[in-house]
């Protein structure tokens, strides 16, 4: 592929797709002195299936993250998005797992109906149901100065079951 | 941007900074190509190429949840390195409009490079077969930001299962 879709990679990114467990080794702690701020690296996988939470209020996904230990907090949004019966159930969720230089896996609450990260309104949503969902979701950090960043972003298809 | 915003160019939405003019023609086949205009004297910044085009059809993704479409895309210029496409797709299904926005990067190499891009469905009713209006557009800056392009094109496309 001559340029990426839909998956973006930052400077370092891996994407563990299917769920498994990440284990990966991300850049040293900080920098030394008089050197340039080493690469920020990020990871992230959207693990299927995911579970509904009253009765489709919201849905519960295991998303499994990581950033370098050298990086901030950094922002981590999934969007999922479904067909209900002609109407799309979609909503967001939010976590800032922290940067340790290893990955983390754990559970997201997507709520239908909310806000956007911006904090716009994404306007009325139908209820999330069994079937199959479009997960985008984007993981960014940056040093604590910002003077580098890294933005990694995934879109797979999952499950969504009771 | 994580999730970039819903941005909707307008039909001739040029987006010119440092004050250079930009023109745009349309070429055969709904393909959209965009060339800023030479830089007058005392600029130093080159022109932008770029263009775009949108493919004929789409694929349901996640029954519908969203849809690929296939996006044919090139930019160049001496001090542009990458830029950003994004499409937006409105299809009247039953009971209503659905819409959705997809996007992606490109590297700003002067060769034509084709992707799929996921649009993902907005708030509202799901994409089904059928067909959609395309709007879509490539837009890219040299890396000062002193100078940008940005080339639209619509299109009317085909979705399928």
């Amino acid at each position: 592929m001559l340029f990426p879709a839909k998956t973006r990679v930052g400077l370092v990114g891996l994407v563990v797709a299917g769920g498994a467990a990440a284990a990966i080794a991300l850049g040293p702690a900080g920098s030394a002195v008089g050197q340039a701020s080493q690469p920020v690296q990020v990871q992230l996988a959207v693990n299927s299936p995911a579970t509904l939470v009253a009765k489709g209020a919201s849905v519960d996904v295991s998303v499994t993250a990581g950033c370098s230990a050298n990086a901030a907090p950094p922002l981590l949004v999934v969007e999922i998005v479904e067909n209900v019966n002609g109407n799309i159930a979609l909503g967001y969720g939010e976590a800032a797992p922290p940067c340790t230089g290893a990955s983390h896996t754990f559970d997201l609450l997507v709520t239908a109906g909310d806000t956007s990260p911006n904090g716009t309104s994404v306007g009325p949503s139908a209820p999330y149901a069994k079937g199959v969902a479009i997960a985008n979701a984007s993981i960014s950090a940056c040093t604590s100065d910002g003077s580098t960043c890294a933005t990694q972003q995934v879109q797979p298809v999952i499950t969504i079951k009771k | 941007m994580l999730f970039s915003a819903r941005v909707r160019v307008g039909l001739v939405g040029l987006v010119v900074a440092g004050g250079a003019a930009a023109a745009l023609a349309l070429g055969p086949a709904g393909m959209a190509v965009g060339q800023s205009s030479p830089p007058t004297v005392g600029q130093s910044s080159p022109p932008i190429q770029a263009q775009i085009q949108v493919g004929s059809h789409g694929t349901l993704v996640a029954n519908g949840a969203g849809v690929d479409v296939s996006v044919t895309a090139s930019c160049s210029g001496p001090l542009v390195e990458s830029g950003n496409i994004s499409i937006t797709l409105t299809e009247a299904v039953k009971g209503g409009i659905a819409s959705g926005y997809g996007g992606a990067g490109i590297d700003c190499t002067g060769t034509t490079q084709t992707t799929e891009v996921l649009v993902i469905a907005g708030s509202g009713k799901a994409f089904t077969k059928g067909t959609a209006v395309a709007n879509a557009n490539i837009d890219a800056c040299t890396v000062d930001l002193s100078f940008c392009t940005n080339t639209p094109v619509q299109a009317t496309i085909t979705i399928k299962k």
